[in-house]
């Protein structure tokens, strides 16, 4: 079954900074949210809706993406295959791919 | 006699609708291209500038920032907002940013936002951070400013 997640309904309508430590609302912690529902959603689509929120960080969006594929917690592919971002704006969309093809490329 | 004569007319008359249409051509270009070039230079001029504003103003808010921990986040996600959809205006309305990358554009956000003491109120003022920050506008302004005097030379 589809999972779908809307960021200012299910985590924050401040999401912001990279590490549990640093803040309430990180990158860490919404990762673990989108893990879920990779896991949780077999092979259907995980979609994230990211409207509705204040804004994001650079450091919330490649925590929570980029480090899906960098601490192999979801394959490349697989995010590739299903990850479906939603928002009014194309640059946010363009920018959490770019984490997500960087995190899959050897440093 | 009569044949040289007809051949002349023809030769005479091709001649006056040649240059009726190079007259013509030239009319057009004149008071119809020129003044399009001129206006679709003044209008990717006038987006130019509000995007630079926009670059500026998030590199002043950002160093802002990174000086003063006090500071909240909401200005600077704000100034984020509007750099970055002005950019991606121009990029998506005019041809000669359509090729921009997506990762140069963006640069100027990471530097100011992807370290990790970002939104953390105990966060220390930073000299290297700013000098980043400044460094990635200058950067994207010169692309930007590049583009269009390549395009609109003069």
């Amino acid at each position: 079954m589809m999972s779908v997640i809307n960021v200012s309904r299910d985590f924050s309508v401040t999401p912001g900074g990279r590490l549990k430590s640093k803040g309430p609302h990180s990158g860490e912690s919404f990762r673990g949210l989108l893990a879920k529902a990779f896991q949780n959603s077999e092979d259907d689509p995980v979609v994230v809706e990211l409207d509705g929120v204040r804004g994001y960080g650079a450091s919330f969006l490649e925590e929570s993406f980029g480090g899906l594929v960098r601490n192999k917690i979801v394959p490349y592919d697989k995010i590739k295959a299903r990850l479906e971002l939603k928002s009014s704006k194309d640059y946010l969309k363009d920018e959490i791919w770019l984490y997500i093809d960087e995190a899959s490329k050897p440093c | 006699m009569l044949i040289e004569s007809g051949g002349a007319d023809i030769s005479l008359s091709f001649t006056l609708s040649l240059s009726a249409l190079v007259s013509l051509t030239v009319s057009v270009i004149v008071s119809y291209c020129f003044p399009l070039i001129r206006q679709r230079r003044a209008e990717t001029q006038e987006k130019l500038t509000q995007a630079i504003d926009a670059i500026r103003k998030f590199r002043d808010v950002s160093c802002a920032y990174w000086h003063d921990s006090s500071l909240g986040e909401d200005e600077l996600l704000n100034a984020c907002e509007d750099y970055l959809s002005e950019v991606y205006a121009l990029k998506r309305r005019y041809k000669i940013y359509a090729t921009l990358a997506g990762v140069g554009i963006l640069k100027l956000k990471r530097a100011a936002t992807s370290h990790d003491d970002f939104v953390n109120t105990n966060r220390s003022p930073s000299e290297q951070i700013k000098a980043e920050i400044r460094d990635a506008s200058r950067t994207l302004i010169k692309t930007l400013e590049d583009r269009f005097s390549t395009k609109y030379k003069g």
